[in-house]
């Protein structure tokens, strides 16, 4: 249950003006060893991204998954996740969208990351009442060149399409990628909910109106980028760093 | 993942039901792959009726159907995307290649029409 108003019956929304160091995005460093060791500690040791309002919706939570790198735990990330989204007021299709994000992150991390069953993958997700995060975590092979593999239609197997980081962008508002070869990867996938047009409270039914999905700009370059054929590679310009 | 096959003449069709994930994409593809080296075909036809959820992997497994296809000298077609599921496909540009028809029914008549 969240209940996201002030008296004014306004959402409650940190200006979009606000940014804190959390926010900026996480430049990927080569040769710059994954942060942390196990990762269970640092919800804690994390400052808030902004202290607790009076009526406690700013409070900070988290939760934390460590899953056996098989394909069959992709589905249980995505839906804990999800459940925990729920807790600030995302649309049903920012929902879904969540769920793709966290979806292609953790797959990555299985298939990519480990290509065997013997990995850990760590999904942690965290929001401070008004902005969700979502931390994938592995200690895998690790990204040679992170910057290519966020290309659309990178792939060159023919069961795949190469639009994992392609499809986190669309999703989310923002993505970090942290990888250095040999130590691992960290994805940090960050989503506001989108202000509702006439949204008295969170727990309030949810318009599908809004938003139904990434803007055009990214269609566009998703639809060029499963084209098959020439011009895929330079139709992802790089996306949101 | 469950796919359930049947095959109408020279037609193949796959019923999924579940998440076209990583894991439900491996199933989907070896049971299509299973049923098609056996048997020559003209058409598959994916019904996506009961799919609630797809991502890059289960697109993978999609377009790499249509590429088999392809090859084999068959066609693709899906039917009854759910909304959610509709909105992947058409971001990715999946249905440039996989029509997407409104029912099994309206799958194989197309199939028909183009022979």
């Amino acid at each position: 249950m969240s209940v996201a108003t002030r008296d004014n019956g306004q959402p409650m929304r940190e200006p979009q003006s606000h940014r804190d160091p959390q926010q900026q995005a996480q430049p990927a460093h080569a040769g710059q060893p994954a942060e942390g060791e196990s990762g269970t500690a640092r919800p804690r040791s994390r400052r808030p991204e902004r202290p607790a309002g009076q009526d406690g919706t700013a409070a900070h939570r988290w939760m934390e998954l460590r899953l056996a790198s098989v394909p069959e735990n992709v589905g249980i990330a995505r839906v804990a996740v999800a459940a925990f989204a729920g807790q600030l007021p995302f649309t049903l299709s920012e929902i879904e969208e969540i769920k793709v994000a966290v979806s292609e992150a953790v797959t990555n991390a299985i298939v990519h990351g480990y290509g065997h069953p013997h990995g850990v993958v760590t999904v942690r997700a965290e929001h401070n009442g008004s902005r969700l995060l979502v931390v994938v975590e592995d200690r895998g092979r690790g990204i040679e060149d992170v910057e290519q593999a966020r290309q659309p239609a990178f792939s060159t197997d023919p069961e795949r399409m190469g639009m994992g980081f392609a499809f986190m962008e669309a999703f989310m508002d923002e993505v970090g990628v942290e990888s250095a070869v040999g130590v691992g990867t960290t994805v940090r996938l960050y989503k506001r909910p989108r202000p509702q047009e006439g949204a008295a409270a969170g727990d309030a039914p949810r318009s599908q109106a809004g938003k139904s999905g990434p803007d055009a700009a990214d269609a566009a370059r998703l639809e060029a980028a499963a084209g098959l054929g020439d011009g895929a590679r330079e139709a992802g310009s790089g996306g949101r760093r | 993942m469950q796919v359930e096959l049947q095959w109408v003449g020279r037609t193949l069709i796959a019923r999924l039901s579940g998440d076209l994930d990583e894991h439900g994409a491996e199933v989907f593809r070896d049971a299509v792959e299973r049923a098609v080296r056996r048997r020559a075909y003209d058409q598959l036809v994916i019904n996506l009726e009961r799919v609630a959820f797809i991502d890059s992997s289960g697109l993978g497994a999609l377009l790499g159907r249509y590429r088999r296809a392809r090859e084999d000298g068959a066609r693709v077609t899906a039917v009854g995307a759910p909304p959610h599921v509709k909105a992947v496909l058409q971001m990715a540009g999946i249905l440039q290649f996989i029509p997407l028809f409104a029912g099994e029914a309206d799958a194989l008549a197309a199939g028909q029409e183009v022979r």
